[in-house]
């Protein structure tokens, strides 16, 4: 009972965060975005041809009316039409969101696995040279940009100047073996990547459960040190730990994926957003700041709610 | 509670024998015998120099000149690297992409920062009013925004205007600072020196400005050179999205030509690019975190 | 060293341990030598930031990070715990030598109920099943005198009082049935009743299961109820070493004299100032030549800042002063 008063307390604080992210949202793209009157128009328009376009379009509705109409399309998921594909929004995203997920999932866990993996060894190394070479790696993987790992990875990997193992782009899953094909050098960019940041963050953690006074304590009583690391220095971050990975998961998708997607000419969300971004394709930008923000309230509220179930030191209020 | 026994109270006894007026001459102390950080301070510097040369047009002053009639050339003695498609010098267009980076870090970065900084100290100080909620919220919504589509939306908004970036650049990163600022702040408030001057009758923004801010500036001091590698970072990505640097040079200019070049087997811009831009985000990188080491008065002891 | 022909459990043998940074190396345990004999209580007393503390801990190889033994042994069943290797030091911990840790806030696991932690840990030492675990833990538990054994075994560490994980820590400790229980400050935190009531129980389980063990503390007074024999420590070094009678009747080197007058007593017929012994412990970083203890001494003469002084005395009763207190 609890529990559930919080959950919906929770899901109340979450209202003000859409709100705002919508009225920005509205704001930047609708009240001072460009608008299409002239370019439905053509040349030399009346006055009155002005005035009809501009009331068909609803250019002439005061600003809350407008506001009211689009929180309206966002909360019915009624985006309309892509301006440049005349596609449905919803069909574009429900096509390509698959694939973006289908392209993101290997590097999410080789990124966060290989991370923790790093992490785990550094923090046991404190001080040495291995904590100091992998801490020396992991900068060094925060310092290149990720346009600057996939053009080389592209150059190495994909082209006929380098080893030209894998296509240079497109996206023509039929097994198995095409996918991994395909997703490979993808996923080799975004980890190299996402390693870096992932085992700077991972350890900073670990150290510092590795100091505590309750390690120390099972150190003493002689527990073995993967025991201890499993079950008491993992265990016991599993939360930050945790609301790291989840927190990456709307930036890969929407974020990362931009990049990635147009680099190698697949089909996802990314590229999708790319090419909106490109030619000021509104809805489509439109539906994907909207499921984003979603998203990302929705994975906000459910860590909350995560960490109140995990941790027994916070009292439910 | 100690936490490692006489390791704490070694750096107790030290603490004691040092007045807190030698933090930042202790800090310069630690931070001299950091090779790392001197190494990447003297890059920065280098760097720094480079950029300043360029603005007072003392090299790179060709960067825009078509140069060589017959578009791509090779590595000669007149094109140290080169010459991109256009028939520019690859190695001068790098070199004056050097100043546009300084101008989008700095900018973004202090302009960030000084927003980040204000907005933070006020939420920390008044926190748990609505001041501080309304700042959280703030922040939040500008988080829960995916950054891509930020930029695109404001450039949408500002006419495709140059400022956009920097605008959305700005919007997005001092909602970092504020947040860290924020958290210190409520952790000084709390400290008895904020207490005793309050319970003096000094006046809020007197406390802010005399008490707080002092001792906020280590933190903002690593915050400001985080910001300025994530700016630095961003335009790369913005400019290969086309909502960078419209007329002007910069590696992420150089980059996104570089990204059709490179298949063909034509890859001086792509490294004189990513070169010069991974060096001073390295050197960053590594100044930032020996600063962040020098700062930690925790430190003084361990390590 | 003339003490009776005994076997040893414990011989620590110049033991130095080094916390490196980046203004140099610092030595908090300079030269400390000392043994254990079976069933023993010896007592470890000095300020805090002596090195009390992290000697316990290098019995056990357990240093703090960036802490390293720089030379030493520490001899245990003809082993040199220094030496041994990480499956061997497993086994030594909590089976062989237990330590009982001064930060009982922290120093079980938050996110687990305490009979798990506990179960898991003697069932590991003891070669025992984790069902016959819970029972040694409720039982030692029990003889520590906590009320509601049983529904403490439910409970999460926060959920009780200084005092009560103070006891869960000790009966751990003990339930592990170790050769040497090392406790360090075991009682400082608590109030003065519970601190009597606990070494009371200590006591009791130690002398009735022969157990060697090692008290750390600063507090002269709990030293004085529980131990056979007392090293005081300063500034790394140990400085004098004696038995309890010879400690507190006789006291020799100039910084014991300050600490015994140091404690308050309440059945003193006349009733003086409190002595405070004057002046700060030393920087570690700028140790002069001399005593380490000089410029705090009031006996101190030239010589005191020029030579450091080294353990010497007969009858189990050493000091490293050149100018002790004569023995009447």
């Amino acid at each position: 009972m609890h529990f559930l008063r919080y959950t919906v307390r929770k899901i109340l604080y979450g209202i003000p965060l859409i709100l705002g992210v919508t009225f920005i949202s509205f704001l930047l793209m609708v009240y001072f975005g460009p608008e299409q009157t002239y370019t439905l128009l053509g040349k030399n328009p009346t006055p009155e041809d002005l005035e009809n376009i501009r009331r068909q379009l609803g250019y002439d509705l005061p600003f809350i009316t407008r506001y009211a109409q689009y929180l309206q399309e966002i909360f019915t998921f009624d985006f309309g039409y892509s301006a440049s594909s005349n596609e449905r929004v919803l069909d574009i995203l429900a096509r390509t969101v698959p694939v973006s997920i289908m392209v993101s999932i290997p590097g999410f866990l080789l990124g966060n696995g290989v991370g923790i993996c790093l992490a785990l060894c550094a923090a046991h190394f404190r001080g040495l040279w291995p904590d100091k070479l992998i801490m020396f790696f992991s900068v060094f993987g925060m310092s290149v940009s990720l346009l600057i790992v996939i053009i080389g990875f592209q150059m190495i990997f994909c082209s006929s100047y380098g080893l030209n193992w894998f296509p240079v782009q497109g996206w023509d899953v039929d097994s198995f073996f095409d996918y991994l094909k395909y997703v490979t050098v993808p996923t080799m960019a975004t980890s190299f990547v996402a390693i870096g940041y992932n085992t700077r963050f991972f350890r900073s953690v670990l150290v510092e459960e590795i100091d505590s006074d309750h390690v120390r304590t099972m150190k003493a009583f002689g527990i073995h040190p993967l025991i201890i690391i499993i079950v008491h220095v993992l265990q016991n971050n599993l939360i930050p730990i945790l609301t790291r990975m989840i927190f990456t998961i709307p930036y890969i998708l929407i974020g990362g994926s931009i990049l990635i997607e147009s680099f190698f000419a697949i089909p996802g969300v990314g590229g999708v957003t790319y090419d909106a971004i490109s030619s000021g394709d509104l809805p489509i930008m439109k539906a994907v700041i909207s499921i984003y923000t979603l998203l990302y309230v929705g994975v906000l509220i459910a860590t909350d709610l995560v960490y109140r179930l995990v941790d027994p030191r916070v009292e439910l209020g | 509670m100690g936490k490692q026994g006489d390791t704490r109270n070694t750096a107790q006894t030290l603490s004691r024998t040092t007045p807190i007026e030698s933090l930042w001459s202790l800090s310069l102390k630690k931070f001299c015998t950091d090779k790392i950080g001197i190494a990447s301070l003297f890059v920065v510097l280098v760097y720094s120099l480079i950029a300043l040369g360029v603005s007072l047009g003392l090299w790179a002053n060709e960067w825009d000149e078509l140069l060589n009639e017959q578009g791509y050339g090779p590595i000669s003695w007149d094109y140290w690297l080169g010459t991109n498609f256009n028939g520019q010098d690859i190695f001068q267009r790098a070199v004056y992409s050097t100043l546009t980076a300084f101008k989008v870090g700095l900018v973004v970065s202090l302009c960030s920062l000084w927003l980040g900084v204000c907005l933070g100290s006020v939420a920390g100080f008044y926190s748990n009013t609505w001041l501080d909620e309304l700042i959280i919220w703030l922040y939040g919504c500008l988080d829960s925004i995916p950054f891509y589509l930020f930029v695109a939306a404001v450039s949408f908004a500002l006419k495709e205007s140059d400022i956009a970036m920097y605008v959305s650049m700005i919007g997005v990163l001092w909602t970092s600072s504020c947040k860290v600022v924020r958290g210190q702040v409520i952790k000084l408030k709390s400290l008895e020196f904020v207490e005793a001057a309050r319970a003096i009758g000094v006046k809020d923004h007197k406390i802010i400005v005399r008490h707080i801010m002092p001792n906020l500036a280590p933190l903002i001091l690593i915050e400001f050179s985080l910001s300025f590698v994530t700016a630095i970072k961003t335009e790369a990505i913005l400019s290969f999205l086309g909502l960078g640097v419209r007329d002007g040079i910069s590696w992420g200019v150089m980059l996104s030509e570089a990204s059709a070049e490179v298949v063909a087997g034509r890859y001086h811009n792509f490294i004189a690019a990513s070169v010069f831009m991974f060096g001073l985000v390295m050197a960053f990188n590594q100044l930032s975190d020996a600063l962040q080491d020098a700062l930690d008065p925790k430190k003084v002891v361990q390590r | 060293m003339t003490e009776p022909a005994q076997k040893k459990i414990l011989e620590v043998e110049n033991l130095k341990v080094r916390f490196s940074s980046e203004q140099g190396s610092v030595f908090p345990v300079d030269d400390v030598s000392f043994s254990l004999n079976p069933g023993e209580v010896l007592g470890i007393v000095g300020e805090s930031g002596c090195g009390k503390t992290l000697t316990a801990l290098s019995c056990l190889n357990l240093l703090p990070f960036p802490g390293v033994i720089e030379t030493g042994e520490v001899w245990f069943n003809g082993d040199d715990v220094l030496k041994l290797n990480e499956k061997k030091l497993r086994h030594l911990r909590g089976a062989k030598i237990a330590m009982v840790f001064q930060e009982s806030m922290t120093a079980l696991n938050p996110v687990y109920r305490i009979g798990s932690q506990l179960s898991s840990i003697i069932s590991m030492n003891r070669k025992v099943s984790k069902k016959q675990a819970k029972a040694l833990a409720l039982d030692y538990l029990t003889a520590m005198g906590i009320p509601g054994a049983e529904q403490r075994l439910h409970d999460f560490p926060h959920q009780l009082s200084g005092g009560m994980r103070q006891r869960v820590l000790i009966a751990l400790a003990l339930a592990c049935e170790p050769q040497i229980l090392i406790a360090d400050e075991p009682t400082t935190a608590l109030d003065v009743t519970t601190q009597a009531f606990i070494l009371d129980k200590i006591r009791g389980i130690q002398a009735s299961a022969d157990m060697a063990t090692i008290l750390v503390s600063h507090d002269l007074g709990v030293v004085a109820e529980f131990c056979h024999r007392v090293i005081v420590m300063y500034c790394g070094r140990i400085i004098e070493k004696a038995s309890i009678q010879k400690i507190f009747t006789e006291p020799r080197h100039p910084y014991t004299v300050g600490l015994l007058n140091s404690i308050p007593q309440v059945r003193q017929k006349v009733l003086h100032r409190l002595q405070i012994i004057e002046g700060a412990v030393p920087n570690l970083h700028d140790l002069s030549s001399g005593c380490r203890f000089a410029n705090r001494c009031s006996q101190a003469q030239d010589r005191c800042f020029r030579e450091e002084p080294f353990l010497s005395g007969s009858g189990g009763h050493e000091v490293a002063c050149f100018y002790p207190r004569e023995v009447q």
